[in-house]
């Protein structure tokens, strides 16, 4: 297992996580999936560990869609990966074997590029048509396809500033029939993306076009899990690190993303150290190097970017969850949260007038990576790290 | 033995790419484990897999171009890589980019350079105006790629620079999507600082490399450096004069910053002979970097000169309000320009606390340089420093002055109880009147060097001695010797106590910093590195007994 800082990781790079690929697999027999989490948490590689190993009966289909900068391209791509999958002779599905030839017969036939099929004086949007009838192929077919959509959100916005918020409006809608219309075939939907879509729709004002998706977020690598991956790390990457090291970086960090170990082991690996790093070396290297160093500058973007994603209500009121929760002493609950809404907005005729603030602003902050909220128990919320939550206290102490 | 090619060999102090490969990766000695892991992240760059692409993140002259040849030298040397890979360096200095197109039309032309092909294929492309030029000129490239039977290394300095000229997100998130999906380009870029397009968790290459920082040389490493240097240039000497000029050498390393461009400078100034004056040798040095020193400077905006110059002869890190205060510029433009000089790599922010920001000169050596060329008050302090540098980093230990008439008789007076009070009455006013005798500064060492009293007495004459006469080192090294002992038998907080009761103490400003280092560590973040540096060495001298 080698490190690898930025790309995806696969085959034996990758940290394998059955249990949650295993809920993914199980969300997306019941429906179409919405696969969300903070940037560089591992979203992509769970996807291409799926597509590595897909689950039974289906062809996964893993498209990054941030290259794109129209409905047009996007639907294309769809169709040209549907294409080269039943292309290929690998796959032995019944329904490959039932349908494919058929079914790639009538993709031929569809026009993407819209000139053919375009009603003038129609105001639905070009692509529709071809869209419509490759939505209707896969109902019809039944086609157990199942499309990754990586970078979706990305693919949004981009889209929102190449041609318009109503083409994204347009694309939205018809994502969501066609996702309606599906949802008793056996095509499957899952969206992800390293921006959050949840916020972006939010801004765009169509969030009830992705309310019907099954939301699964990833949860960070359990402790054993975590202290198995850096083992693995350190032995594949010839970097000393005991087993007190292990669980001291564990305890530094305070949460278990795998970027997260692979920073930490590839800042030792730096250091072209010989013996295992006693823990006082650990911390000063956490504190030089990840908390006071080169990180500082991930963190202090991570400060300034709160007035540009959010309005000036609900900026105040990221600023106060985050004040609050880098000083606390453990995860805070809801009520806690509440409270402190409350005393930022004491009236409560006032405070119901932005009724979703509070969920929304906890949302993003989740989903961009400064929060995350515990599975179990109580549910507690508390900085995604120690880094940031480090970085937070010296910055409003 | 040295050959006459040898010793001809230019030195590239700015272009490695004059260096002969050979010769280059013989003298690429420091930053090898740096190399090593480069090399290894390509090694493992399995075809079926998403690349690992990586960034060098220095400041100027952290030896991030040599490193980029460096690379390319070792994969064309190695005959595995070389059959894997072509690397394929950009120009340093590329302003040919300015958005994606530019991008693979560049790339095509330093690939055909890189493989010696003669056709022209990016001209071909823009003298036929292909609407789709960005498409067709990256199809060309991978065409080519795809022929040649071997992948892309790209090697693209100021990689912060191409990709803040493709200002549009929607070719950012283009290039990302292929450098992630697409096995057959790889990428080292280098970088002068952190830059928004890899910090900002809004923007696509957002933690998309695996960066390397490249610090400032050790000591170490720096002696390392010279030593390959010497072996690969066949020059002899130069272990001997490390050997015997120790603390010029680490005198000159702390104020020139680790900085390995000034390695090869440093080379030329021990064939050519240290003086054993660091104030001497570093002029030297200057005489090397002072064209390149101003035209940077020269190049930049009136109002940036004038920030520049305001950072530069504060020495220590300064914060946006003390400027403000030396430029009459309102706050929010200081802010804006030193943003601006950061994103050309010249003003960079301190550590510390990050809610009170600080800048300071990137490039230290460019900030000494300033000190000693501009402003009689800069080259003033500046130069007491490099005395107390002086006194720190000493070449020969000098023995106790215990062979010294003065002292002798001292030491007979002490067996002499009853008397003892009467003499070292009468050697603090020896020293008063005549600080400079060495044998009266031997004979109070010997008698009163364990009476914090009597240095209470003799020191502040002794600081006004040093303002009255600078040239006299002398009796400037005494004194400071006087000080750290008198905080020893004190508090340090008592002999800075003692300093500022004095009207003039400025040779003393990083003695009087050692002092509050010692009730206040966050003192050492306000410090100039060099500064900082000579600090910590003085808090090492207070935690030891006097010899």
């Amino acid at each position: 297992m080698k490190l690898r800082i930025g790309p995806p990781v696969t085959g034996d790079d990758f940290y394998p996580r059955p249990l949650l690929i295993q809920t993914l697999t199980r969300a997306l027999n019941g429906g179409h999936v919405a696969f969300l989490g903070p940037r560089r948490t591992g979203k992509t590689s769970c996807l291409k560990s799926i597509v590595a190993n897909p689950p039974a009966g289906y062809v996964p289909l893993l498209l990054n869609l941030e290259k794109h900068h129209s409905i047009t391209d996007w639907l294309k791509e769809m169709a040209a990966a549907t294409r080269s999958a039943l292309e290929k002779p690998a796959p032995k599905l019944q329904w490959l074997k039932d349908t494919g030839a058929d079914f790639l017969k009538r993709l031929e036939k569809i026009d993407f590029h819209g000139v053919k099929i375009e009603l003038s004086g129609s105001k639905q949007p070009t692509w529709r048509p071809a869209a419509d009838e490759f939505l209707k192929l896969l109902k019809e077919s039944d086609a157990p396809l199942l499309f990754l959509l990586d970078e979706f959100p990305a693919f949004l916005n981009l889209v929102v500033r190449k041609t318009s918020r109503d083409e994204v409006e347009a694309a939205l809608n018809w994502f969501r029939s066609a996702r309606h219309e599906l949802s008793d075939s056996s095509t499957r939907f899952l969206v992800t993306g390293s921006i959050g879509l949840k916020s972006v729709v939010r801004r765009l004002g169509f969030s009830p076009t992705i309310n019907d998706f099954d939301v699964r977020e990833i949860p960070p690598l359990k402790d054993a899990e975590a202290l198995d991956l850096l083992q693995r790390l350190a032995a594949d990457n010839d970097v000393p690190l005991d087993e007190p090291g292990c669980r001291h970086i564990l305890h530094l960090l305070g949460a278990n993303w795998p970027i997260l170990l692979q920073l930490f082991v590839s800042e030792i690996q730096d250091e072209a150290v010989t013996k295992p790093p006693t823990l006082s070396a650990l911390d000063h290297l956490y504190r030089e190097r990840l908390v006071c160093g080169s990180r500082n500058k991930y963190c202090d973007n991570m400060f300034d970017r709160l007035k540009d994603i959010f309005s000036e209500s609900e900026c105040r009121l990221a600023r106060e969850i985050l004040r609050a929760l880098c000083r606390a002493q453990g995860p805070s609950s809801r009520g806690d949260l509440e409270d402190l809404h409350a005393r930022l907005i004491p009236q409560d005729a006032h405070r119901a007038l932005l009724a979703d603030e509070l969920d929304y602003v906890l949302d993003a902050l989740k989903h961009d990576g400064y929060l995350l909220q515990a599975v179990g128990g109580e549910q507690g919320t508390g900085f995604a790290s120690h880094i940031l939550r480090d970085y937070w206290r010296r910055k409003t102490s | 033995m040295t050959t006459p090619q040898q010793s001809f060999q230019p030195l590239a102090l700015y272009n490695p790419a004059l260096l002969p490969p050979h010769l280059l990766l013989a003298e690429f000695t420091a930053r090898r484990p740096l190399l090593n892991s480069l090399v290894d992240i390509i090694r493992h760059n399995a075809p079926a897999k998403p690349l690992q692409h990586a960034l060098l993140v220095g400041s100027r002259g952290m030896g991030k171009t040599t490193t980029l040849w460096a690379v390319a030298y070792t994969v064309q040397a190695d005959p595995k890589l070389s059959r894997q890979w072509l690397p394929v360096v950009f120009d340093e200095e590329s302003r040919r980019v300015a958005d994606l197109a530019d991008f693979w039309l560049e790339a095509l032309r330093q690939w055909e350079h890189a493989a010696n092909d003669p056709d022209d294929r990016a001209q071909q492309l823009l003298d036929k105006a292909d609407a789709n030029i960005e498409d067709a000129a990256r199809n060309a490239f991978l065409e080519k790629v795809d022929r040649s039977g071997r992948r892309a290394l790209l090697l693209i300095d100021n990689l912060n620079d191409l990709l803040a000229s493709i200002h549009d997100p929607e070719p950012l998130h283009r290039l990302r999507a292929f450098l992630m999906d697409d096995p057959r380009v790889m990428v080292v870029g280098t970088a002068t600082r952190y830059f928004d397009q890899i910090t900002d968790l809004d923007q696509p290459f957002y933690d998309f490399f695996r960066v390397f920082d490249l610090r400032p040389l050790t000591l170490e490493e720096m002696k390392t450096s010279l030593l390959a240097l010497a072996k690969a240039r066949g020059e002899k000497s130069i272990p001997k004069t490390l050997e015997e000029c120790a603390g010029t050498i680490q005198g000159l390393y702390i104020l020139t910053g680790g900085n390995p461009r000034l390695i090869k400078t440093f080379y030329r100034l021990l064939t050519e002979g240290l003086r054993g004056d660091i104030r001497t040798d570093l002029e030297r040095l200057l005489d090397e970097f002072t064209p390149y020193f101003k035209a940077v400077v020269d190049a930049l905006p009136v109002q940036q000169q004038r920030i520049f110059d305001a950072v530069a002869l504060a020495w220590d890190p300064v914060e946006v309000a003390a400027v403000s205060r030396v430029t009459r510029l309102p706050g929010n433009q200081i802010s804006a320009q030193l943003r601006a000089l950061g994103k050309a790599g010249l003003i960079s922010e301190a550590a510390g606390h990050p809610k009170r920001k600080s800048y300071l000169l990137a490039d230290r050596f460019s900030n000494i340089h300033y000190l000693m060329r501009h402003g009689r008050a800069a080259r003033n302090r500046f130069d007491w420093f490099v005395v107390l540098v002086r006194w720190v980093f000493p070449d020969i230990q000098v023995p106790p002055a215990d062979d010294l008439s003065w002292s002798c008789l001292a030491r007979l007076l002490g067996k002499a109880p009853a008397r003892i009070s009467e003499a070292r009455s009468q050697v603090r006013k020896a020293l008063q009147l005549t600080a400079d005798q060495q044998w009266h500064q031997g004979a109070v060492h010997e008698l009163s060097r364990n009476t914090s009293a009597d240095w209470q007495l003799v020191l502040p004459g002794l600081v006004a001695w040093c303002v009255a006469n600078p040239k006299n080192t002398q009796v400037f090294d005494f004194t400071v010797a006087g000080f750290l002992q008198y905080a020893r038998l004190t508090k340090p907080a008592d002999a800075l106590t003692l300093l500022q009761t004095l009207p003039d103490t400025s040779p003393f400003e990083t003695l009087m910093d050692a002092f509050r280092a010692h009730a206040d560590r966050e003192h050492l973040n306000r410090l100039a590195p060099e500064r900082q540096a000579v600090v910590i060495e003085l808090l090492n001298r207070l935690s030891t007994p006097n010899p």
